[in-house]
């Protein structure tokens, strides 16, 4: 170390720390980065740690039972001896839920998430947003509540009359549009302009009254359904659909917002309307971080479990025929929770293990969806930076 | 757009007997400005969907519950008769008696024993431990008479809230004709009266739903969140601190941060699957206390605290940490002092949010037994205890009338501390928020 003299009159030795200071500061360093790491891997060893216990007790009873009956048999009776543990209509109806949810949700989120991030103005964006966000704050329970004793009833009560308004209000302007947009097509080959709006009018009105004849049949239809039960997978994908959405929503705006400025401004300088250039320019560039929004919406909705074990009618069967939504179902998270309380009491048996298996179950599909996730968001971020 | 392309091209010359260019593009434009309008409206139609939803959900709850908060009272003279009370141990005396006595003295016609029974049943089990406490502490009552304000039963308290109709024929009601007919002069004699229901707030959970309260479960979610706070708020901080300031680029780190999300991905249910064969199975720790479920909630909340945390960590800019090294620091230093109290709101606004999640959250503590019947009002980490949402579930389930407005207003309540959290942390947010 060159001795220099400072300002000060004081040696620059002064500053340099002796080296039993230096070794101090090391050890300390030492520590407490260590410190840190063993709690940062501790978080992580913590995943592993709940997948070895979970399957520590799932695997005893694919020990048992083998795999073919728990993921071919329909019939649950767990509490029988011997007892029978098929839950392929307990899948089945975590499925049907799921996608259920994900019809309503899917779509009603990317249009919120659009709305979101650039359509609305920012006086009213200000205001739509936290109103959002307060559906992920309300609890479980309370939705479950909801289901349960609110809307349970009025669908048992008034479903036909409610699911005819639905389809009307929802499948109504759709219907139209298409018809609008199908005369258009038909006609486009047209060249003379004014046969073209003759036929085009003609078209779109004998078009038009098959449509209306379409949609009040299907609503009469609906309208005399006597729902049996109001606890049936329709209302508990209602509700899991407004639980999955503030996710579906933030997620997509996120990426929707990651879409650079100059893509937009790109778009808006040829010429386009904000729709053109949303629909056509940014949908595009943003759509793998939707598919990631999209992917852990369902995930919340896989893994809700007080919904669905207060309002899903929890009857293990196969609804028939399989796409009736108006029939009661059962699903994992269900199970899980509703018969921990008796199984807990004979520790060992098939009846305890079957539950840890279909956890199991659960934890494997959300371990590859997040891992699915995630990917497709690393990857849009590599795309948009230009990588 | 094709067409849109291709349509100018055909007016482009713009000929008398034809359309000129511009009509078709002003055409077109409409056209497109429709489309415009149309999109605007769908993004619209979402929105105001979810917020309708979100009024239906709030106004049937608070619909249905606000009446909870006030519960039926009747009046009643006590004559506290020194013959059945002894002095010297006031706790040991018969006020089921006593109260039945009261009674008795109030409608006198009311002779045979089933009527009498009827009779009974319009005053709820809780008046006898009223008076029980008046008089244990205050015993030189014994000897006089003294006016009581006694709980209803659940049963009057829904007819006066008029959810027992009393044009069902009796046999469908829960209440006879000769019971209408006692509340009836009850009211003429202004003997019955609605007040606050204080029970609802200072009570545990009960059998009877005019006995029951929320307080038992509020103390039990305090326990549990402390549990969560004290333990997830330290581990995740460290967590993040490492992760943003001090971990390599490496495969170690990578396996950390995959494993962060994976641990956020975790259904919830599973948590409690793990609570019930760890904590309660393998390390025999004991059932539906506030330690073990405070043990679940923060493996629960501890991604959301890591991600926050990160997040506040890395909005604090590069100057200050190079400014902090530059003149001499260690990076331990520089952390300390200069990094962590930037980032030091953020990171609480995370926590808070992570503790607002953990004190909704049921399926997990239904796993690990915090689903009993628990009368006691907990005093501790150990005592078995109910939390909110899972009271608000056992209420849920069951069949009175009563119940169903004391779920609603349990998750009023619930929900009022939740959205309390939240804005607690959207200000804290809105104030501490730097911009560099």
């Amino acid at each position: 170390m060159a001795e220099t003299t400072l300002v000060g009159g004081k040696k620059s030795e002064a500053f340099v720390l002796s080296p039993e200071k230096l070794r101090r500061q090391r050890i300390a360093k030492f520590i407490g980065e260590g410190f840190l790491l063993t709690v940062a891997s501790f978080v992580a060893i913590v995943v592993l740690f709940i997948f070895y216990f979970v399957a520590v007790d799932a695997i005893p009873f694919f020990q048992q039972r083998g795999f073919e009956e728990f993921f071919t048999s329909t019939g649950w009776y767990p509490a029988d001896d011997p007892g029978e543990f098929g839950a392929l209509a307990i899948i089945y109806g975590s499925g049907m839920v799921t996608i259920g949810s994900a019809l309503i949700a899917v779509p009603l989120g990317i249009s919120a998430a659009i709305c979101l991030s650039d359509v609305l103005p920012f006086s009213i964006r200000q205001y739509a947003k936290p109103v959002i966000e307060m559906l992920a704050a309300i609890p479980s329970v309370a939705y479950g509540f909801f289901a349960l004793v609110i809307f349970a009833p009025l669908l048992q009560n008034h479903g036909g009359p409610i699911l005819m308004w639905a389809w009307w209000l929802i499948a109504g302007p759709f219907v139209l549009l298409a018809v609008v947009v199908a005369g258009d097509l038909l006609t486009s080959r047209q060249t003379d302009e004014s046969r073209r709006k003759t036929m085009r009018t003609m078209l779109t009105g004998v078009l038009g009254v098959i449509a209306v004849v379409f949609l009040y049949w299907v609503g009469k239809t609906l309208n005399a359904i006597q729902i049996l039960s109001g606890t049936n997978a329709l209302n508990v994908s209602l509700i899991l659909s407004f639980m999955a959405l503030p996710t579906i929503v933030s997620v997509s705006e996120d990426s929707l917002q990651a879409v650079g400025r100059e893509l937009r401004e790109g778009s808006y300088a040829l010429g386009a309307t904000r729709a053109e250039t949303l629909v056509r320019t940014v949908l595009p560039a943003a759509s793998s971080g939707i598919l990631a929004a999209v992917i852990l919406g369902i995930m919340r909705a896989i893994g809700e479990t007080m919904v669905v074990w207060m309002a899903s009618g929890n009857s293990s069967h196969i609804p028939d025929p399989w796409y009736n939504y108006l029939d009661s179902i059962r699903t994992l998270t269900a199970t899980i929770a509703g018969d921990m309380g008796e199984a807990d009491q004979v520790t060992g048996s098939a009846r305890y293990h079957v539950l840890f298996a279909m956890g199991l179950l659960l934890l494997v599909f959300s371990f590859i969806s997040n891992l699915v996730s995630e990917r497709i968001v690393i990857r849009q971020r590599k795309i948009l930076s230009g990588e | 757009m094709s067409s849109v392309a291709k349509k100018p091209s055909t007016g482009a010359s713009g000929g008398s007997g034809r359309e000129r260019a511009i009509d078709i593009v002003n055409r077109r434009l409409a056209k497109r400005y429709r489309v415009e309008k149309r999109f605007r409206f769908y993004g619209l139609c979402s929105i105001i969907a979810s917020v309708v939803f979100l009024a239906v959900l709030l106004t049937s709850i608070v619909g249905n519950g606000y009446t909870a908060f006030f519960q039926t009272y009747i009046k009643l003279d006590v004559a506290l008769d020194a013959t059945m009370l002894d002095r010297a141990d006031p706790g040991g005396s018969d006020y089921q008696g006593i109260i039945k006595k009261s009674i008795n003295k109030l409608y006198p016609e009311v002779e045979d024993r089933r009527s009498k029974r009827e009779l009974y049943a319009l005053f709820s089990s809780g008046a006898a431990f009223q008076l029980r406490n008046t008089v244990m502490e205050n015993p030189d009552l014994i000897g006089t008479t003294v006016t009581l304000w006694v709980p209803a039963d659940d049963d009057v308290d829904m007819l006066m809230k008029g959810h027992i109709k009393r044009d069902v024929p009796e046999s469908g009601r829960r209440l006879s004709d000769k019971q209408l007919g006692w509340i009836d002069r009850l009211a003429v004699e202004d003997r019955i009266e609605k007040r606050f229901n204080v029970t609802f707030f200072t009570a545990g959970d009960s059998r009877e739903p005019e006995l029951s309260g929320i307080w038992g479960a509020v103390k039990g979610s305090f326990f549990t969140l402390l549990i969560t706070l004290v333990l997830s708020f330290p581990i995740g901080l460290a967590a993040a601190v490492y992760l943003e300031e001090f971990a390599p680029k490496n495969l170690a780190t990578d396996f950390i941060e995959v494993n962060i999300n994976n641990l956020a991905a975790v259904p919830s249910i599973v948590f409690g699957l793990l609570g019930l064969a760890v904590f309660l199975n393998f390390f025999g720790m004991p059932r539906s206390t506030p330690l073990v479920g405070g043990l679940v909630l923060t493996l629960m909340t501890l991604p959301t605290i890591i991600i926050a945390s990160r997040a506040a960590l890395k909005a604090v800019p590069p100057s200050i940490r190079e400014a902090a090294l530059g003149v001499g620091s260690s990076k331990m230093q520089m952390v300390s002092s200069h990094v962590l109290p930037l980032a030091l709101p953020g990171m609480l606004t995370g926590t808070i949010i992570g503790m607002a999640q953990a004190l909704g959250e049921t399926a997990p503590l239904l796993m690990i037994g915090m689903v009993a019947f628990i009368v006691d009002v907990p005093g501790g980490f150990t005592d078995p205890a109910a939390v909110m949402p899972v009271q608000i579930y056992l209420w849920a389930d069951s069949p009175e009338r009563a119940f169903l407005e004391r779920t609603s207003a349990a998750i009023m309540v619930l929900l009022a501390f939740l959205i309390l959290m939240n804005a607690t942390a959207v200000v804290m947010r809105k104030r501490f928020e730097k911009r560099w």
